[in-house]
């Protein structure tokens, strides 16, 4: 019962774990050793979520965590699986425009480091400051002034191409 | 429309459809598997030198009882207290950190410290249980290569070199060890500089970013000793 509770839970967000692993992992093997870090980490802390934070912010602390924290090897062949992922999507499409797009957001997300890498992903997911703070550990000042920072990052890296 | 609208769009249509379906199968898989995680990986890999030093301890007692001669009790007995000590300091300390770090999953703060409290741990336990097991194999090959059935007197007479006093026996032995040891020591560092402490930079380098703006916020995560 509680295993399958597990896997219902994990099915209903796998977007915010399939996220983390294309964002952290520059090819399949690393995202499928990621996966299943993430996955085993959700399990263990499974019985010890209480309810007290949104099942979506927990899911988004343990895998974050797990990515960051995690001990994996280095990176290798950077981003051509998530490259590849967002040609698929493009492909499909046929949009010229939006691949440019998403090709520079991967470019983008290349360059900013893994706690950059995490801010700007739940920004992305429309995480409200206040969870982003509970998730990062930090004041929701600091998450402003790191937004900040990454915004003016990124306005640099986009100018630049 | 600035930046991140922009991002925030490609986003969306980079990952704004239904991701690739779960394999139920597999993370049940996961759930039964004692080895997934990174911590498990960690502690998997400690566990040979941990069997080493459990299996050497018997083995060193029987070598207290079975050679005769006053040359192998000092040695025998440095050695069981060392390994004993080893074990006792491993298994204590093992149980807090990982208490520690089973109980700070909720942020991303709290991860970075335990994780790296967690990993100065495992690089120290690694490092001493290393350099513990070393002489004990240098030790051991020493028994087993020259016989222990011939008796403790062939053993001494290479121990010893009979023409010399006792000190100069003493400081020569004391040498050889000594390089013995310190080439070991050179050839762990660079080891456990490759294997464990890249890591550790990049978590310290982490969290120091992570803490920069916070009021009041120590860098440096207390460690357990």
């Amino acid at each position: 019962m509680e295993e399958r509770n597990f896997i219902n839970t994990i099915e209903e967000h796998r977007g915010i774990i399939f996220k983390v692993c294309k964002m952290y992992c520059t090819n399949e093997d690393d995202s499928s050793d990621l996966y299943q870090d993430i996955v085993a980490q959700l399990w263990k802390a499974w019985k010890g979520f209480r309810g007290e934070a949104k099942i979506s912010t927990w899911i988004y602390r343990i895998a974050l965590n797990t990515a960051i924290s995690g001990f994996r090897k280095q990176k290798r062949n950077p981003l051509k699986n998530s490259l590849d992922a967002g040609k698929l999507t493009i492909e499909q499409e046929d949009n010229l425009k939006k691949k440019e797009d998403i090709d520079t957001l991967y470019m983008a997300i290349d360059m900013l480091s893994d706690v950059e890498k995490a801010m700007m992903m739940l920004y992305l997911d429309e995480v409200p400051y206040e969870e982003i703070a509970s998730i990062m550990g930090i004041t929701q000042n600091n998450v402003r002034v790191k937004m900040l920072r990454i915004r003016e990052k990124l306005r640099k890296i986009m100018t630049s191409h | 429309m600035d930046e991140f609208s922009k991002l925030k769009q490609a986003w969306n249509s980079s990952f704004g459809g239904t991701p690739e379906s779960l394999d139920k199968e597999r993370v049940a898989q996961i759930m039964r598997s004692r080895t997934a995680g990174p911590l498990a990986r960690l502690k998997k890999r400690l566990r040979l030198e941990i069997a080493a030093t459990v299996i050497a301890i018997p083995f060193l007692v029987w070598v207290l009882f079975a050679l005769p001669g006053p040359y192998f009790i000092f040695n025998t007995s440095a050695l069981i207290l060392l390994f004993t000590g080893m074990l006792y300091y491993y298994f204590m300390n093992l149980r807090k950190v990982v208490k520690l770090w089973n109980n700070s999953q909720d942020n991303l703060r709290q991860s970075l410290e335990s994780t790296l409290i967690l990993f100065r741990f495992f690089r120290k336990a690694y490092f001493r249980l290393n350099m513990v097991l070393f002489p004990f194999g240098v030790y051991f090959g020493y028994i087993i290569g020259f016989g222990l059935g011939s008796g403790g007197d062939k053993v001494s007479s290479f121990l010893f070199v009979v023409s010399w006093p006792l000190v100069a026996n003493v400081i020569l032995w004391v040498v050889i060890f000594a390089l013995i040891i310190t080439g070991f020591w050179a050839i762990l560092k660079v080891y456990v500089k490759q294997y464990y402490d890249k890591h550790i930079q990049n978590l310290e380098i982490l969290l120091e970013e992570l803490l920069e703006n916070e009021p009041g916020a120590e860098n440096e995560p207390q460690a357990t000793e």
